[in-house]
């Protein structure tokens, strides 16, 4: 699960009536964000599910906390549809890790200790480090400097003497590269394909 | 904010989306501004979606990649060690990278196995010896972390209160006290236990894979596959007795071992990659390894210059 917003205090009808008074704007927002209006009805439905079940009350911005758990299951129903979808197609190959030996010394692995999830991501790890170590030199040190230490784009500017812009550009070039080693040929192509800015969809 | 978005979208959709990103992480985020800008164009739409999506990935990837970046020598920076094969070469280089923040400084040591074995006495009574044409970073404060490179055995005293966390293959071993051997390849990993017990790290796995005596776990493979066999004792780490033993190991593992004490690259034909090979092969002086291995496995042993090439017997290539 995407980890929301923490919300200190219970109140449920401050979330309520202001899921009531912005339903259609989130709904829209939601259309936007998908391109499905019936996956957005459902989601909105879902919202409202989630947020009856949760006790959550009064918040600086209870809009904008609305609108994020919204994004937020998107991405989970995004994550979840990958995974099914990844799931789906090593199935076949899956049945078939263990391969005994003449002597019969291989033994089966416990399902439970190896999840194929945990084998994804291992090699969605390896895919990624690989991506990381193979991008150009200024765009790798913004990248790990900002998304796996954690610095901010200014201290990113101010610890490689560049400016802001200079920083951001860097990064996006870093996604470029890692979203075509990724996406592209991630697990069953369950990844969006298109490249907005470059070639067009090729599936 | 709006307006920042605005002119990214003029440089380019994806730095947009990535500021768009950045800007939903906080809920006062100007969501009408944001739903506007989605309904936009469709390219909105996907390039905040790939975004979306390669973030969460990332992030959930995040501590594993902290600890292989901040470990692994920047590419570039790995040629020296290229030309060093000739005999053992002991580098201390302060480790004081610009990943590193200054508190987490260490120095880490870099040994190198040429033509030979290479015995190595750690902190705290660890024992490493290094398979020739190998080599291990070492570092953490008590030399608790390594990076290695090729094969190396491990005799680590028990000791509860220190973890050795051992980079290979791209997985990350852990150990608290035990007789073990490690080879990896390109993200393939072997790990046999002689005595105790170690445990693998996958990432995003909900706990480590624990192997114990007398088991081996092979990692190898697309989709990525992970297999016990059981081993004896002696068989681990076989070379330091001038014996390579192989259980049911993908080729492309068998090459990379045999590379290591021929002292010449041995390359495996992708078509036979994913082949098995169980036995033993006797090193002696390692020249004729890779045409044993390629007798018994009735392979076409093709010599390219200073490297070795194994293909299916009926390769015309």
């Amino acid at each position: 699960m995407t980890p929301q917003p923490p919300v200190p205090h219970a109140e449920p009808q401050g979330l309520a009536a202001a899921y009531d008074e912005n339903r259609s704007a989130i709904l829209r927002f939601l259309r936007a964000r998908t391109r499905d209006a019936a996956e957005a009805e459902d989601i909105v439905q879902e919202l409202w599910i989630r947020l009856r079940e949760t006790s959550s009350g009064p918040i600086a911005n209870a809009r904008g906390y609305l609108f994020q758990m919204a994004n937020n299951l998107v991405l989970d129903r995004e994550r979840e549809r990958r995974r099914r979808a990844a799931r789906d197609k090593s199935w076949t190959e899956q049945s078939h890790t263990l391969v005994p030996a003449p002597d019969n010394t291989v033994q089966a692995v416990d399902p439970q200790l190896l999840p194929e999830q945990a084998l994804a991501d291992a090699q969605e790890g390896r895919r990624l480090l690989q991506a990381i170590q193979a991008l150009p030199e200024g765009a790798r040190r913004a990248f790990c400097l900002h998304k796996i230490e954690g610095l901010s784009h200014a201290q990113v500017a101010a610890r490689l003497g560049i400016s802001r812009s200079g920083v951001e550009k860097h990064i996006a070039l870093a996604m470029k590269h890692l979203r075509r080693a990724l996406l592209d040929c991630g697990p069953a192509g369950s990844a969006p394909s298109l490249d907005t800015d470059e070639h067009e969809g090729h599936d | 904010m709006t307006d920042a978005v605005e002119s990214g979208a003029q440089a380019g959709v994806l730095e947009a989306a990535l500021r768009w990103h950045a800007a939903t992480v906080n809920a006062d985020c100007d969501w009408d501004a944001f739903t506007l800008w989605l309904e936009a164009d469709p390219a909105h739409q996907r390039a905040y979606a790939q975004v979306a999506e390669l973030e969460a990935r990332l992030a959930q990837q995040r501590p594993v990649l902290q600890q292989q970046l901040r470990e692994a020598p920047a590419p570039g920076s790995r040629r020296w060690w290229g030309g060093a094969a000739a005999a053992a070469v002991l580098l201390a280089t302060l480790f004081f990278g610009w990943q590193r923040l200054p508190l987490n400084a260490s120095v880490a040591q870099d040994y190198v196995a040429g033509g030979e074995a290479l015995a190595m006495a750690l902190d705290a009574g660890v024992k490493v010896t290094l398979a020739p044409g190998s080599r291990i970073r070492v570092s953490g404060h008590h030399q608790e972390k390594m990076d290695l490179t090729g094969t190396a055995y491990f005799d680590v005293p028990h000791d509860p209160g220190r973890t050795l966390a051992i980079v290979a293959g791209g997985y990350v071993v852990h150990d608290i006290g035990t007789r073990f051997e490690i080879s990896s390849a390109a993200g393939e990993l072997k790990l046999a236990v002689a005595e105790g017990e170690a445990a693998v790290d996958l990432p995003g796995a909900e706990q480590q894979v624990r192997v114990a005596a007398g088991q081996q776990l092979l990692v190898s493979g697309a989709p990525l596959r992970a297999e016990y066999a059981s081993i004896a004792g002696d068989d681990v780490a076989g070379w330091r007795a001038g014996r390579l033993v192989f259980h049911n190991e993908p080729l492309t593992l068998v090459a990379a071992q045999v590379s290591l004490h021929a002292g010449r690259a041995v390359t495996v034909d992708e078509a036979i990659a994913q082949r098995r090979f169980s036995g033993v092969l006797t090193v002696g002086d390692g020249s004729q390894l890779a045409a044993r291995l390629g007798e018994i496995m009735g392979l076409a042993v093709q010599v390219r210059g200073n490297a070795v090439h194994l293909a299916a017997a009926d390769s015309r290539r």
